[in-house]
């Protein structure tokens, strides 16, 4: 190929860099290992993390170990999906783009929306982005509402985005570990016109189920066939997307921007990503929306056709002017979210659901049996709960891990002060056993802790 | 076999088409007997009327749905891709194989750091291997994608403007050649964007920047090699220039891929920079995602970077939040650390010498197509090219042959097309990048390919025009889809699988 070129040596490719800033040695890097190497050296890498899957564990806090069906990796790993660059040029693409858009009616059909990208990094991008999306929707206002029980690590990612955005975010406290809805009322009657949205999570951080039709009524979401007032907030609803299976959906509260994590759709934990933000809304707001969407149209002998639509929201055709920077999502983890739900389908999605609380509510009764335990909050939980503990909830948390038992959060790592409290998750993949098992040890565990503690 | 002669794949039915109402698809595992039922947990309030009208389909049908679906992408498996600057590159299945490993997939994002020790060390070994190609020491993790990366570097710009008090410079230069999401991420960071036009060698004009740098100005984003494949030979000057006006330069590392040990952007001025792990570190696409977009900062820009930073002290790794200049969290947990393990596994195979063979490779497949194709096919700019070469449709205008009928007619070939229509400057533009992964045989085929492409567009236009052909669809209507637009599928009469 050099004498092609009609080059004496591959030197002669990179002339146009100036000698003097050629590094001009190697780079310090290890020596290259070979395949069986580096799936040794990984793998003594991955033995020093704890798993979800070799033992009964009750973390969640918005991420959640859950049955995948074993086709979703034969399929999703195909080369096709895996290999291929975002669908741009769409007579290639037809693959893609038809999961999309049958992703895209999925996500509407789950959370009663109208419209859906086809994906966010994560649910903490897609809160900032949506956030952003109300400010150019309503025009108005520069305060957005956010209650405390949002995820903490979401919040954390929207404060980041607002530090040099005119829109302020403002905290609404808790009531029984539920968002406080009077105290949105009154922001609403003294400061309405400022309040651009506000921003609730359901089942919320605690795995509490907040009211949200009284949320959607406070807001003016046009329930019950009530007059929409033009300039009203918008309702962000942050949802479970697995919670759907079974609870009321943010459509028919009257939600305007509806998003959440899909990570529980088929992906594995992975430390938290990649996993997929969803993000849906209304039709009338199309053109508002960040990142891609696929629509159905036509070629060019009338035969149906997928494309990537409304490209001139996006950064490439828009720039500086485009809704969103956004330009790699997440299409794999969001394919996979897409493979479940068409495995799973309505039948499966509600089966889910339905064990994980029935597990939980039956968890609850045997942890708040145990002597000095207590339930934090009186209010209705779905899957998800916090306990009260006698003693530390961090050392219960090391105690528990050395019996081989992944405990659940302890809360003073969000919220400073809770240092008793531990949330505890509960998905289809732990059995009546495993809670029983769990109620015996966290039982041993806490006369123990308390025994050391009077000593 | 001629492109017409190859059989057309069936287009395939929605899932909705394929559903039948009480149909099952895989069976979750059950709750077993003696726990509470549904009705005892929840109240008849909080639940949904009616369950999510979700398809309803047997496993095997839903497996071969996917299955054909696939069969209708094309994809670096299964098609030459030189898609430029997005480095298509093969990637190794070393790479899944590492991170399918349960200790890393299985791992929750809120345990604590003694629990994933293992994670912690190969951030830390990832972070030095980064530190060291790029030339910039410190380095953080959490950004989710290329623009994500962009996006917390001008966050970090911002606050450094705000710790010292220079908010007055609300100016991000940018030249006309870079990519979209560089301004757009200019404007959620709260900058304006200024713009700076390439001479007529490609590369940036430096009286266009010496008339565009002021008191304003907090930093200029440079693309290097630019999108047009070509070096910045007049990086040097061009850094001092920003430094002497107190502003910072970024660098998009979208085009990595062609200095791997060659040179560093540290080295030639660059204060911070966002690498593309799925384009250099052959992390899958994944049809449109995840890929991970690091990004690498001098010293003076370290305490800006997003918490947690991860620290090594004699007990281990620990993660350290407490740092009262940094911008937060840009993303939840630690960014796409599935996605950082395979980038991990790409560099353990590819120790200094074939990290550099790497570029070498790719640059000189790029100048090998350049050359073989460069009588048919119009080069804008005589500068020689680094790992990508763009040409334009010029030649072929007469017989009235844009860069999109040639792209569609690649694709007749069995050719994923050139990037078209990018850079900007560049009018008809077909942007091509081989990556280093290709044999010569590939690349002669595919340069006969666009030579006879070439001879079509004179002696038979029409041929063009009517790409692609042997495909599922042919050209499709864009217009029609936002004019009526359809978001979602209609559930329409159902079809038989």
């Amino acid at each position: 190929m050099l004498e092609v070129l009609g080059l004496a040596s591959i030197e002669e490719l990179f002339t146009s860099i100036p000698e003097e800033l050629r590094l001009g040695r190697e780079l310090e890097l290890p020596e290259r290992a070979s395949e069986p190497e580096i799936i040794r050296e990984l793998g003594a890498m991955a033995d020093r993390n704890a798993r979800m899957d070799n033992r009964p564990s009750f973390l969640g806090a918005g991420t959640y170990q859950r049955f995948i069906p074993a086709a979703i990796d034969a399929l999703s790993s195909r080369g096709e999906f895996n290999t291929a660059y975002t669908p741009y040029q769409a007579e290639v693409s037809q693959g893609t783009l038809q999961a999309i858009m049958e992703y895209q009616t999925m996500l509407c059909q789950l959370t009663g929306m109208e419209i859906s990208n086809a994906s966010m990094y994560d649910a903490g991008t897609a809160l900032a982005e949506a956030v952003f999306m109300a400010y150019a929707v309503r025009r108005k206002g520069n305060k957005v509402l956010v209650s405390e029980a949002v995820h903490p690590e979401y919040r954390r990612v929207l404060d980041t985005y607002l530090a040099d955005h005119p829109v302020e975010a403002r905290t609404i406290g808790l009531e029984n570990d539920l968002t406080a809805m009077d105290s949105i009322a009154r922001t609403l009657e003294e400061d309405g016109d400022d309040v651009l949205a506000v921003v609730l999570q359901n089942p919320n951080f605690f795995g509490l189920i907040e009211p949200m039709e009284n949320a959607g009524k406070l807001l003016g979401c046009g329930l019950e066939g009530a007059e929409k007032p033009p300039d009203r907030p918008l309702l962000i609803s942050i949802v479970d997307p697995i919670s759907l299976g079974v609870l009321k959906d943010p459509g028919a509260y009257g939600a305007d921007i509806a998003i959440g994590d899909g990570q529980q759709l088929g992906n594995s934990p992975n430390l938290g990503g990649p996993t997929f933000g969803f993000f849906t809304t209304l039709q009338k707001h199309v053109r508002k929306v960040p990142g891609r969407i696929v629509g159905e149209t036509v070629d060019s002998d009338g035969r149906r056709g997928y494309v990537l639509t409304f490209q001139t929201r996006e950064q490439h055709i828009r720039r500086e002017r485009a809704t969103s920077n956004i330009c790699t999502n997440q299409g794999l983890c969001s394919l996979r979210g897409a493979m479940y739900l068409a495995f799973l389908g309505s039948h499966g999605i509600r089966k889910v659901a339905e064990a994980s609380a029935r597990l939980a509510h039956y968890a609850h009764g045997v942890l708040t049996g145990l002597e000095g335990v207590e339930a934090v909050s009186s209010a209705t939980f779905f899957q998800e709960f916090a306990l009260k503990l006698p003693v530390d909830a961090d050392a219960v948390y090391r105690a528990l891990a050395e019996r081989n038992i992944g405990g659940g959060l302890p809360l003073a790592r969000f919220f400073p002060g809770r240092n008793q409290e531990m949330l505890f998750a509960f998905t289809e993949l732990v059995t009546k056993k495993d809670i029983d098992h769990l109620g015996d040890e966290l039982g041993r565990v806490l006369s123990e802790e308390l025994r050391e503690a009077k000593a | 076999m001629t492109p017409e002669s190859i059989p057309i794949p069936a287009a395939e039915a929605t899932l909705f088409e394929l559903s039948r109402p009480g149909r099952r698809g895989v069976e979750p595992p059950e709750p077993g007997s003696g726990i509470p039922e549904l009705a005892e947990c929840l109240g008849e309030n909080d639940l949904r009327r009616e369950a999510p009208a979700l398809p309803e389909l047997a496993e095997a049908s839903a497996v071969r749905h996917y299955t054909r679906l696939s069969s209708l992408n094309m994809s670096i498996d299964t098609n030459f891709y030189p898609l430029g600057s997005c480095t298509m590159k093969y990637n190794p299945r070393i790479n899944e194989v590492a991170a399918g490993n349960p200790g890393f997939s299985q791992a929750h994002p809120l345990y604590e750091a003694r629990e994933i020790q293992g994670y912690l060390e190969l951030f830390s070994r990832l972070e030095k291997m980064l530190a060291e190609i790029g030339g910039l020491p410190h380095i953080s993790l959490q950004p989710a994608a290329g623009a994500h990366g962009e996006l917390t570097a001008l966050m970090m710009i911002k606050a450094r403007c705000r710790e010292r008090g220079e908010l007055e410079r609300d100016v991000v230069l940018i030249p006309d050649s870079a990519h979209g999401t560089n301004p757009s991420s200019c404007t959620i960071a709260g900058f304006k964007t200024r713009n700076i036009d390439s001479g007529e060698d490609g590369a940036i004009d430096i009286e266009s920047l010496r008339e565009a740098l002021g008191p304003d100005v907090a930093a200029m984003m440079i693309t290097n090699p630019n999108t047009l494949g070509i070096f910045e030979s007049r990086i040097g000057e061009i850094s001092s220039l920003l430094h002497e006006a107190g502003s910072l330069l970024y660098m998009d590392g979208a085009n990595m891929n062609a200095i791997l040990g060659i040179t560093r952007p540290g080295d030639f001025g660059v204060d911070v920079m966002h690498y593309n792990l799925h384009k250099t570190m052959s992390t899958p696409h994944g049809g449109g995602g995840p890929g991970a977009g690091p990004i690498a900062v001098t010293d003076e820009l370290e305490p800006y970077l997003p918490v947690p930073r991860i620290v090594h002290s004699e007990g281990g790794f620990e993660l350290c939040a407490d740092r009262p200049l940094s911008i937060g969290k840009v993303r939840t947990f630690f960014g796409n650390s599935g996605i950082l393990v395979r980038a991990y596994a790409y560099l353990r195979a590819h120790g200094p010498g074939e990290l550099r063979g790497v570029s070498e490779h790719a640059v000189l497949n790029a100048n090998y197509i350049r050359r073989r194709l460069e009588e048919a096919y119009h080069l804008p700019y005589e500068t020689p090219c680094m790992h990508e070469v763009v040409f334009t449709a010029r030649n072929q205008k007469a017989t009235g042959i844009r860069a999109l009928d040639i792209a569609k007619r690649l694709i007749d070939m069995g050719y994923h097309p050139p990037t078209i229509y990018f850079p900007l400057v560049v009018h008809e533009a077909l942007m091509i990048e081989p990556t280093e992964t290709e044999t010569q045989e590939t690349l002669d085929r595919f340069c006969d390919a666009m030579l006879q492409i070439a001879r079509e567009a004179e002696e038979n236009p029409e041929l063009l025009k009517a790409a692609p052909v042997n495909q599922p669809v042919k050209r499709l209507d864009e217009v029609n889809a936002i004019k009526t637009p359809i978001l979602t599928c209609p559930c329409d009469e159902p079809v038989s699988d």
